[in-house]
């Protein structure tokens, strides 16, 4: 057997500092000597990220549930107890300090920039796990999944990506760069809302850092200084990744983007992807002008209203999201000025969840133009009528009304087939005191059974367990319990073991 | 300020420390304590414990001739190499505590696999016991050595896949697909080894892979594991 290791040996290996050659070697001595072996093994748990567990506490933060991680760190849902919020809280690897510089640099990008479309920091603390960042948690995906879920038409891809633009303006403003503008780093809410996030590589555009190949200017991925134009590449690319499903090559022509893309939009992109940066928009807010100056698609909204779905469900589903405020609507429309702020309002009525208004504004658009009945099926969503909307809508849709069924009408009451499971998938999204209660309170909202009513009681029993609450679970196995005519602490050990102490 | 100034920083107190000046020790204190008590409570029982083993571990790294402290040469983080260094003293306290811990074995595998507690062979006949114990032993002595390195940390210590790719060094990914790999070789060279000595038909074969697919990682600790409890 070789000699062992020194210390600083091993601190190498899990810093991941250590030449090739040397961490073969190293792992060839690990193969037959246990002690190193535990050693390292020690370490690894140490300073491994991911390792927080559901019930845990960070400050006073409750943590939930891990959210994604990656090399430098891990991402978690928890709970704030004094403000009743679900937040996020991304934590670096404590044997990494640069990654923990280069988080506080986030942290402080982020506070200097308040804007909707910039992901809300709301607290930073530094304790024994390291810098944690404690930011807004968005109910949603990554632009990413999003695209792969929603399968946006072109204009959804724009309304998405212009609301990421005014976000990275803001970020411009404030003499800051991205640096690492992609799908991943989009977070689109249930409401619609487009969030700039993972701000880690944000700085002025002096250091060499490195983005992402594919969304990453080629002035950028060759480590010449950078401005704000490199961050227009990668936005520009990631409406074309968003359309195409793939990136294509720097400086690619407006006649090679994908044909989905309307010519006019082809023409902002490419030039937007140019190689040189002096052959791109001098400022994103150039490349919003130009893109919100071509002709919309007047009648192709249909497609693109599933994201208003999305947002109107998602306030239904998940009650608590602020209101917006709307301006007055005209009581007799007559011109298409009149039209635009009826759609306008329209559209405010569905983030808003309300019905009335949906309607109202729905009858006196489809009293200018009888096309208007398109948006009949969103504001029959929102009243409640789940079925006869997405009846509605699969004409346009096709297979995907099925999904927008699925995933936002858990609770609708013309869909009985089924409903408890889908309400357990929504469910399964997330996991925090605030929507292990939610899902309690399904006992007695949204169950017509008894079995239902079982499913519903477990399912919270076991979100309650998830997260370590077992007081809360002994008192949802008492709903349980009263089902079955049995007692609460025998519901609780057959169904969350992990209570039964 | 760049990694080569902070490594100085703390290499120039890292010396201090090791020559006994008391500023150091009390800036070294503040500013490593929180790294130390996270370290020692891994191994403490109660708070007590957890103080008598922060001390054991601020006498050797800062007493002897030379102190420990001295040995970091400041090229990676002093943080890391603190971890280390802590986490040395703690499980050799633990070894030398522990009565119930064997020490480092001398014996090769075969010893391992000779030890009388064979409920982990239940499951298998009583004639294919030997000629199990033997497949798995020849196995494990034929995978490579980055296969055994990965079946340690992942199976004896049961390292979650983040946590891997940390003490390797790899990628998460890789060290994913590199545990999957070599625990997929350990089942495919016993099994090889079992229907070789035992002469099994394939039917018999795939009824007894799948309980040895259970099995793998309860024997496999027992053959990897010389210092587990």
């Amino acid at each position: 057997m070789t000699t062992c290791p020194s210390d600083e040996t091993i601190a190498a290996l899990v810093e991941g500092a250590l030449a090739e050659d040397d961490r073969v070697e190293l792992e060839r001595h690990l193969a037959g000597c246990p002690s190193c072996a535990a050693i390292v093994a020690e370490v690894a748990k140490l300073v491994a990220p991911g390792d927080a567990v559901a019930g845990a506490e960070i400050g006073r933060y409750e943590i939930a549930e891990p959210l994604g991680r990656g090399g430098m760190g891990v991402v978690l849902e928890a709970f704030d107890p004094l403000l009743s919020r679900r937040v996020a809280i991304k934590i670096v690897r404590p044997d990494k300090p640069l990654a923990r510089d280069r988080l506080l640099a986030e942290a402080r990008a982020l506070a200097l920039v308040a804007d909707p479309h910039v992901l809300a920091i709301h607290d930073v603390l530094d304790g024994e796990r390291g810098i944690c960042l404690v930011t807004e948690l968005v109910d949603g995906d990554s632009a990413d999944v999003w695209c792969r879920r929603v399968r946006p038409t072109w204009p959804q891809v724009r309304d998405l990506y212009l609301q990421v633009a005014r976000g990275l303006m803001a970020v411009h403003a404030r003499g800051l760069m991205h640096r690492d503008v992609k799908p991943a780093n989009v977070l689109v809410g249930r409401d619609g809302r487009a969030r700039l996030g993972d701000f880690g590589l944000v700085g002025d555009g002096t250091a060499a850092l490195g983005g992402t190949p594919g969304f990453m200017a080629p002035e950028q991925a060759a480590g010449v200084a950078i401005d704000v134009r490199a961050d227009q590449f990668g936005l520009a690319m990631a409406m074309i990744h968003a359309v195409a499903g793939a990136v294509v090559p720097a400086g690619t022509s407006a006649a090679a983007l994908p044909r989905e893309i309307p010519a006019g939009a082809r023409d902002v992109l490419a030039r937007a992807i140019a190689v040189r940066p002096d052959d791109r928009f001098a400022r994103v807010a150039e490349l919003v002008a130009a893109l919100e100056a071509r002709p919309r698609r007047r009648w192709g909204f249909a497609a693109a209203a599933v994201g208003l779905v999305v947002a109107a469900l998602a306030v239904w589903v998940w009650p608590g999201a602020p209101p917006s405020v709307v301006p007055p609507v005209p009581a007799t429309p007559s011109s298409t000025a009149d039209a635009e702020a009826l759609e306008k309002a329209l559209k405010d009525a569905l983030g808003e969840k309300d019905a009335d208004k949906c309607a109202d504004n729905l009858a006196s658009l489809v009293a200018i133009d009888a096309r208007h009945e398109e948006y009949r099926p969103f504001c029959e969503l929102l009243a409640g009528r789940c079925q006869a909307a997405v009846a509605a809508m699969r004409p346009r849709l096709g297979a995907a009304a099925d999904g927008v069924a699925k995933d936002f009408c858990p609770a609708d009451g013309d869909i009985v087939e089924g409903r408890a499971e889908r309400a357990l998938t929504q469910g399964s999204r997330g996991r925090s005191p605030a929507a292990c209660a939610h899902r309690a309170t399904w006992v007695t909202t949204l169950a017509t059974t008894r079995a239902e009513m079982q499913k519903y009681a477990i399912n919270a029993i076991e979100c309650f367990e998830g997260i370590g609450r077992c007081d809360a679970a002994l008192a949802q196995a008492g709903v349980l319990a009263e089902l079955r005519a049995t007692a609460p602490e025998l519901e609780l050990a057959r169904v969350a073991p992990k209570c039964r102490r | 300020m760049g990694a080569t100034d902070i490594h100085a920083i703390d290499l120039a107190l890292a010396s201090e420390c090791a020559a006994g000046d008391a500023r150091a020790i009390a800036t070294f204190e503040q500013r490593f304590g929180p790294v130390l008590r996270t370290v020692t409570a891994r191994f403490a029982t109660d708070p007590q414990h957890a103080d008598e083993l922060r001390q054991l571990v601020r006498v050797r790294l800062l007493t002897g001739t030379p102190p420990r402290i001295s040995q970091y040469t400041g090229r990676g983080h002093f943080e890391n190499w603190l971890r280390v260094a802590a986490l040395r003293v703690c499980l050799n306290a633990q070894r030398g505590q522990d009565p119930a811990r064997p020490n480092a074995s001398t014996g090769g595998l075969a010893d391992l696999v000779d030890r009388d507690d064979d409920v982990e062979l239940n499951f298998l006949k009583a004639q294919y016991r030997d000629a199990f114990r033997a497949a798995i032993t020849a196995a494990v002595r034929g995978l490579e050595s980055s296969e055994r390195a990965v079946l340690r940390l992942g199976v004896v210590h049961r390292l979650s896949i983040d946590q891997l790719c940390v003490a390797l060094g790899i990628h998460r990914a890789t060290a994913a697909r590199r545990l999957a790999k070599a625990r997929e070789r350990l089942v495919e060279r016993t099994l090889a080894g079992l229907k070789a000595s035992l002469a099994l038909d394939d039917g018999e074969l795939a009824s007894l892979q799948r309980d040895i697919d259970g099995q793998v990682e309860i024997t496999l600790s027992r053959l990897l594991a010389e210092t587990e409890p």
